[in-house]
């Protein structure tokens, strides 16, 4: 490998990792990105079928992210045309994650589509639409006028600047069901759309602030890019867009290395004391860098003062001194977050998005107009699914379970299929089998609108756990000068829309804290600075682009 | 153009470029599109070469060429999956006066196998045509090779220009002879989110978006 030392080492090519490695690239560091995974996006991949398979049968080394994984034994044809996220995620139209693919100019790598349909299962066969805005509101033909009139009030008190309003006060510890229920006096099935399908809210611990802000930012992402607030990326999603910030970073110098196992990350221990104790640090940490990562069949260790690696890549030796986390309490919620049940199904039609009216209302005339706006409904590609707590015989009375359906308008599929991906939240340590516990819920959607149910030709199973290990204690940055590992915190497992932008968010912090130890002279900071908020400099590639 | 030809948009094409390190990809590249050479001592591993674009005129049909470098990213084998998406044309480049570069051009050739689908054209380079005193591949190896792998061929020179705008030509007169190419030209089109634009998103169309059909084969 080369003889001057890196900037920086990065371990992992998850999402976090990469936005990381391009915004460091794109200022001019000099990085070192690499994977022992042969394929890009670590726990964030968009793999094929077959990788996929692979995925399945041997899980990556050394991880306890992912247990009690099952597949059918059959693979079905045309395996090389699907894009499998190990991350489903929908983006909302607004937020870090979008700001950051137009600011870095990775949006020129990848496309996406709007998602085309949120729904909540109602528990009886049935589906009811999720008015993403007050548009939808007004078609919205399921709901009462009064309730309309209701709803339209939440929706603007939603949208606006609720912080000091008056419908909020003293009612910040109420359950955010209940102050549905009670200041906007909306109905049961009303309040269980907002809180389910709308806000993804899962956890009864969930404050009403946390979750209004969620609405809000999703409220006011709808019309950027069309009617849903939502997108949906192409080939698999956050899977093909990390590789996009793995390209910018390598247009911008970082050098790649994937599938190589990592054979030992030494750290010159007792080199480094003596220069802190001896002379200035900034002096000798150019000639001198405190670790060096020797990876197999690569000549040379790479050889760096700041490594960022997951946890799988930190052996113990390591624990105990100078890594640090600058993200504690992020950190310690992701690590506190659930385990995930999720079931991968490969169908061969879309789950049918018809909203049959229920027996005994107005729903007499038009079947015409129905009977078109059905047709048109079945033909949904990108949709996703609530099945609230409860609503699922059988299923979880704790967590409601959400369904991401994408089909070949994401260029994920081989032509009439469709990946049904379905998560649910489980309780930490419970024993259960994912296949079993989400068997209820396949047998709901598949059968959908449907006399018979269809067959998936592809199922897997596996619990995603949401941590590696335990978080560790937290550092001093000013003590680890010389010599910094940084753990960047995983990716959270949910909710579906904000998945993205928190690792976005992450990565940004990650940025910034780095640029204090990298930045010897200021100059860089001072440039960050000096950008409203963002972290990436001014594109000035635009001749490439010749408009 | 004659006058009464209608104004019409160009039709894009996106090519990309695939090889070993230090086989002049980059030098075809920008001597293609700013008539541009650097002198060896000058020129390092691909760094900020994203891709260019480039606009010309083949058969009266005007074409919006986006023409992808590897980024370095070939170094180590490295190259993501994505950046096969959506290619039309493939200019596999190797090192006449450099053995081992043709040599290695079978695992391109499979690599491109699991990415792109089988229509999508091909077309093999013996670059650095200029070194012909210490070449090491013959013109006949090379035709005869890229007949096996179904591909155009020709040699050229990045430092003197020779062939290097017909390797271009060639390929795009080939992608528009071949309509699998073209079964899908309107996942182009976006109509939101200013896709293509600096600072643009891509969304496409909901309705215009007809997936991309591989004539058979696989596809990415």
């Amino acid at each position: 490998m080369e003889d001057t030392p890196f900037d920086v080492v990065i371990l992992g090519t998850g999402l976090t990792e990469s936005v990381v490695a391009a915004a460091l690239s794109k200022w001019g560091f000099k990085v070192a990105h690499v994977d022992e995974n042969s394929y890009y996006g670590g726990n964030e991949a968009s793999l094929t079928l077959d990788e996929f398979v692979e995925w399945i049968d041997t899980p990556p080394p050394h991880s306890s992210k992912i247990s009690r994984a099952s597949r059918s034994s059959e693979v079905p044809p045309f395996a090389r045309q699907y894009s499998i996220c190990l991350c489903p995620t929908i983006i909302p139209s607004t937020g870090p994650f979008i700001d950051a693919l137009v600011q870095s100019g990775v949006s020129k790598y990848s496309s996406f589509r709007l998602l085309e349909r949120i729904a909540v299962y109602d528990g009886s066969g049935g589906l009811k639409n999720v008015p993403g805005s007050k548009e939808d509101v007004f078609k919205n033909q399921d709901i009462s006028l009064i309730q309309k009139r209701r709803l339209m009030r939440f929706l603007t008190f939603a949208i606006g600047d609720f912080e000091q309003s008056s419908e909020l006060q003293d009612k910040h510890d109420l359950p955010f069901t209940v102050f549905l229920e009670t200041v906007f006096r909306l109905d049961k099935e009303l309040v269980d759309v907002i809180t389910y399908a709308l806000a993804y809210s899962n956890k009864e611990a969930d404050s009403i602030l946390t979750i209004l802000h969620r609405i809000r930012r999703y409220l006011r992402s709808a019309g950027r890019y069309g009617p849903s607030p939502f997108l949906v990326g192409h080939y698999g999603g956050i899977g093909e867009i990390t590789q996009g910030f793995c390209r910018a970073a390598a247009v911008n110098g970082a050098v790649y290395i994937l599938g190589k196992k990592i054979i030992s990350i030494n750290a010159a221990e007792t080199l480094n004391q003596s220069i802190n104790e001896e002379s200035p640090k900034s002096d000798l940490s150019k000639n001198h860098p405190q670790y060096s990562v020797t990876l197999e069949d690569i000549p040379g260790p790479l050889r760096t003062d700041v490594i960022i690696g997951t946890n799988p890549y930190v052996s113990n030796q390591f624990l105990s001194r100078r890594q640090y986390s600058p993200f504690s309490s992020d950190l310690k919620a992701a690590y506190k977050a659930n385990p995930i049940a999720r079931c991968i199904a490969i169908i061969e039609s879309p789950i049918s998005m018809s909203f049959p009216s229920k027996v005994g209302e107005d729903d007499n005339e038009d079947s015409e107009q129905e009977e078109n706006a059905r047709n048109s409904n079945d033909k949904v590609d990108t949709a996703v699914l609530v099945l609230p707590q409860g609503s699922v015989s059988g299923g979880s009375s704790k967590f409601s379970a959400v369904a991401l359906m994408t089909g070949e308008g994401t260029l994920s599929t081989p032509k009439g299929k469709y990946i049904l991906y379905i998560a649910l939240p489980v309780e930490p340590d419970a024993a259960v089998d994912p296949s079993q516990i989400l068997h209820p819920y396949i047998d709901v959607l598949l059968k959908l609108g449907r006399e018979v149910a269809q067959e998936p030709i592809f199922t897997a199973f596996y619990i995603e756990n949401a941590g590696e290990t335990s978080p560790h204690a937290v550092g001093d940055p000013q003590h680890n000068v010389h010599g910094s590992w940084f753990i960047p915190p995983p990716v959270p497992l949910e909710p579906l829309g904000d998945i993205a932008d928190i690792a976005t968010r992450n990565a940004e912090n990650i940025f910034r804290n780095l640029l204090d130890i990298l930045d010897n002279d200021g100059e860089h900071s001072r440039r960050v600075n000096t950008l409203s908020g963002g972290i990436w400099p001014q594109l000035i590639d635009l001749e490439e682009e010749e408009v | 153009m004659p006058p009464t030809a209608p104004a019409s948009q160009p039709m894009n094409v996106k090519l990309l470029l695939i090889g070993n390190s230090s086989v002049g990809k980059s030098s075809l590249l920008l001597r293609f599109s700013d008539e541009q050479w650097l002198p060896e001592d000058e020129s390092s591993a691909t760094i900020g070469v994203d891709f260019r674009v480039h606009k010309m005129e083949v058969k009266g049909k005007k074409i919006k060429l986006s023409i992808w470098d590897t980024a370095g990213q070939e170094r180590f084998r490295t190259i993501t999956s994505s950046y096969y998406r959506g290619a039309q044309g493939i200019i596999l480049v190797y090192d006449v006066s450099n053995r081992e570069t043709f040599e290695a051009l079978p695992r391109w050739y499979s690599e491109l196998e699991t990415y792109v689908s089988s229509s999508v054209i091909k077309i093999l380079v013996g670059n650095k045509l200029d070194k012909e005193f210490s070449r090491q591949v013959t013109a006949a190896e090379g035709q005869q090779f890229a007949e096996r792998m179904g591909s155009l061929f020709i040699e050229a020179s990045a430092k003197t220009s020779v062939g290097v705008k017909e390797v271009f030509t060639e390929v795009v007169e080939k992608i528009l002879e071949t309509p699998e190419l073209w079964a899908n030209s309107t996942k182009h089109s976006t109509s939101n989110g200013n896709g293509g634009m600096p600072g643009g998103v891509q969304v496409l169309d909901l309705r215009n978006d007809a997936p991309p059909q591989d004539a058979g084969g696989c596809s990415c």
